[in-house]
């Protein structure tokens, strides 16, 4: 059984609390440990055994927020990495009366290793798009099954992010208003833009000394 | 914070249960994540976290 980084499970607790921060609600995340990794995701479902979306809020028509992720130790043993990830808003459903499943508006997968590795599916019918595949032939696809790339593998939108665009474009306002959310999130998205800027430099030291000689910093290489 | 342990087969069984609200084997869900064809979102979302091998994203001529 993989016990999983120990920072892959601080992950999930700074997660956790960025989360009750934003949101109106108690939340409680739940940690599946694998024999290939951490899941961390939303609600826990014990009859099903899989993760349930948040509810943004109380009521009964509230929108859910999906957010789940695959993590792993990276090959170095030293950290973990997020191997996949989903997030995104669904609605409630109901038909006859009854709940149904709820559909989604948007998700934020991110898949490493494939092409592109983020991207967004955006759930909606429209005409214009059926007139370009028109135009282009071959068959009709839906607009959700597309994959808009939305950046690379290392910089792409986050859970942060997200919430922050939900508050911007107003698709939900409910927030918490006893907390600062929203700074948080600046200072996360901040804090995982640096990470992310580090594990580059394994990549491309080269690059990144270059580009350190010219801003005037003294670099040497450990073969000088 | 719920903890909680899963071993390969417990995640299986899930994922045939899942499969099979959409009318679907495990072995066709897996197909369908090979070759770029899995496109019901909940099980897209579910194999991206669970499944056990990548989902294929096909460039369509």
């Amino acid at each position: 059984m993989n016990t999983g980084h120990p920072l892959s499970r601080t992950f999930a607790a700074e997660l956790e609390a960025f989360l009750a921060a934003a949101l109106p609600r108690p939340l409680e995340l739940a940690v599946v440990e694998g024999d290939d990794g951490i899941r961390v995701g939303g609600a826990w479902d014990a009859g099903a055994r899989k993760f349930l979306p948040l509810p943004l809020d109380e009521t009964a028509t509230s929108l859910l927020l999906r957010v789940e992720f695959k993590l792993a130790d990276d090959p170095s043993g030293d950290f973990f990495r997020v191997l996949n990830s989903t997030f995104g808003l669904l609605i409630p459903v109901e038909k006859g009366g009854k709940a149904k499943d709820p559909v989604p508006l948007v998700r934020v997968e991110f898949e490493r290793g494939q092409v592109p590795p983020a991207h967004i599916h955006f759930h909606t019918s429209s005409q214009t798009l059926g007139w370009v595949y028109g135009r282009a032939g071959g068959a009709y696809r839906r607009a959700e099954d597309l994959h808009f790339p939305i950046g690379s593998q290392r910089f792409r939108p986050t859970i942060e992010e997200f919430l922050l665009f939900l508050d911007q474009e107003r698709l939900f306002r409910g927030w918490c208003t006893d907390t600062d959310w929203r700074a948080q999130a600046r200072r996360r998205m901040a804090q995982y833009e640096r990470r992310q800027a580090i594990a580059m430099v394994a990549h491309y030291p080269d690059d990144i000394a270059g580009e350190l000689r010219r801003l005037g910093w003294t670099v040497a290489s450990p073969s000088d | 914070m719920v903890n909680i342990t899963a071993t390969r087969n417990e995640i299986q069984d899930m994922l045939t249960a899942q499969a099979k609200r959409y009318g679907y084997s495990l072995d066709e869900v897996r197909a369908m994540a090979r070759s770029g064809t899995l496109t019901e979102p909940e099980l897209r979302d579910l194999w991206l976290i669970w499944g056990d091998v990548p989902l294929a994203y096909v460039q369509r001529s």
